[in-house]
């Protein structure tokens, strides 16, 4: 039994809001001010307006040159005002969370200053509402964008899974498994042996005509990744698991779609786009060998990972 | 128990999927992946068609190497918990 994140235990919104019946019914609103930013992530261009200057400055604190002027055509965000005084306080001990609701052309999320919405009508695109300011404004800004990312990766047929990816000159290996599995040490292990380091936390597959890529998105946890700003093609894919010894494992097909479905954060749980998510990773299956990948803290694994994408 | 003529269907949370004979089976409302071997992904799979349990235990006995008394209890046991835990419903009036 795997776990995704948890399944939403109250009424939406009512967390997080004063008054949860009022969330915005479209995208509208008092932008912050109208600067413009852009990503370009796994082939398509990200656009948000409606940003002020000190947004700018801490996005491209945090993000750096992964940012591009804004403008242009693209999945777009307006980003608007919100009032702090529409939102409950927040207890500073409570872990970072966010309700999700999910309808067959919109998807709502409401947190903790935030409310947005994704609207699919006439094509993807998405509006924010915060009242955070400077560094909290970016927390709030990424919390959004992996929601909308995971959902705009559905589309284009691939899938942002919670995993490391890590690189050789070949291509990437997209290494998946639950919390404590060991993602972060084996980055740590496989930059030690002079692999490079996708990311850490979350890492988006994609299908470029039929094959499948690892393109990296600018989320990360412990270790902050390389610059590689390109797909790269993925050679293979592997459950962790903690071992005494390293080894690659065989997995079943259906083992290793349910550990993947069960790291995809957000469109596992959502009843209108969760087909898709079973079909686009059961592609990428097709595509690439997996593995379970035993590993020990003692011995460095990357050769063998390496080896298991034909390297 | 559970009479010979029942059909199931899946609940309305429950997402599944066959690859290679196992079933991937999703329970959104809960938050669980869960994996059926080939046996209990193939008792889901025929009850997913609309067969009555008594069609559904006549195709897996000739499908399986396994007699039909044994083949009986344990395929009724094995829709009986997946009716306890909320996975598939009874459909009335069938």
């Amino acid at each position: 039994v795997l776990r995704p994140p948890p399944v939403l235990v109250t009424g939406f919104g009512q967390a997080f809001l004063h008054e949860p019946d009022l969330f915005p019914a479209r995208r509208s609103g008092e932008p912050w001010d109208q600067e413009e930013l852009a990503f370009e992530l796994a082939d398509d261009r990200y656009v948000f307006s409606g940003l002020a200057a000190s947004d700018v400055q801490a996005l491209r604190a945090r993000y750096g040159p992964v940012l591009l002027a804004g403008g242009g055509p693209g999945i777009e965000t307006l980003v608007f005002r919100a009032d702090p005084r529409d939102f409950l306080d927040r207890d500073p001990r409570s872990p970072v969370r966010f309700d999700l609701d999910y309808s067959e052309d919109c998807v709502r999320l409401a947190g903790h200053g935030i409310v947005a919405r994704l609207d699919w009508r006439p094509s993807l695109r998405g509006a924010l509402w915060t009242s955070a300011r400077g560094r909290s404004f970016v927390g709030v800004f990424e919390n959004y964008f992996r929601v909308l990312l995971a959902h705009r990766l559905l589309e284009a047929g691939g899938a942002l899974v919670h995993s490391a990816g890590v690189r050789d000159e070949t291509g990437a290996y997209l290494l998946f498994g639950p919390s404590g599995a060991g993602k972060s040490t084996l980055c740590g292990q496989v930059r030690a042996a002079g692999g490079g380091l996708v990311s850490d936390d979350l890492n988006a597959v994609c299908l470029r005509e039929g094959r499948p890529f690892l393109a990296p998105v600018p989320f990360f946890g412990d270790h902050e990744p390389d610059a590689s700003p390109q797909p790269l093609p993925l050679r293979a894919i592997g459950r962790l698991s903690k071992s005494p010894d390293a080894s690659l494992v065989p997995i079943e097909p259906a083992e290793c779609l349910a550990s993947l479905v069960a790291c995809s954060p957000f469109v596992s749980l959502d009843p209108y786009r969760v087909d898709l998510l079973l079909s686009n990773l059961g592609s990428v299956l097709e595509r690439v060998p997996a593995f379970e990948l035993r590993f020990s803290r003692a011995e460095s694994c990357w050769d063998l990972l390496r080896s298991a994408g034909g390297s | 128990v559970i009479p010979s003529t029942s059909t199931f269907k899946a609940a309305a949370d429950v997402r599944y999927r066959l690859v290679d004979g196992k079933g991937v089976l999703i329970r959104q409302r809960v938050g669980e992946v869960l994996v059926l071997n080939r046996v209990g992904a193939r008792i889901l799979d025929l009850l997913q068609t609309g067969a009555p349990l008594r069609g559904v235990l006549e195709t897996m006995v000739k499908e399986f190497e396994v007699g039909p008394a044994e083949l009986e209890r344990d395929a009724v046991a094995f829709v009986e918990r997946l009716v306890e835990a909320g996975i598939v419903e009874e459909v009335p009036g069938r």
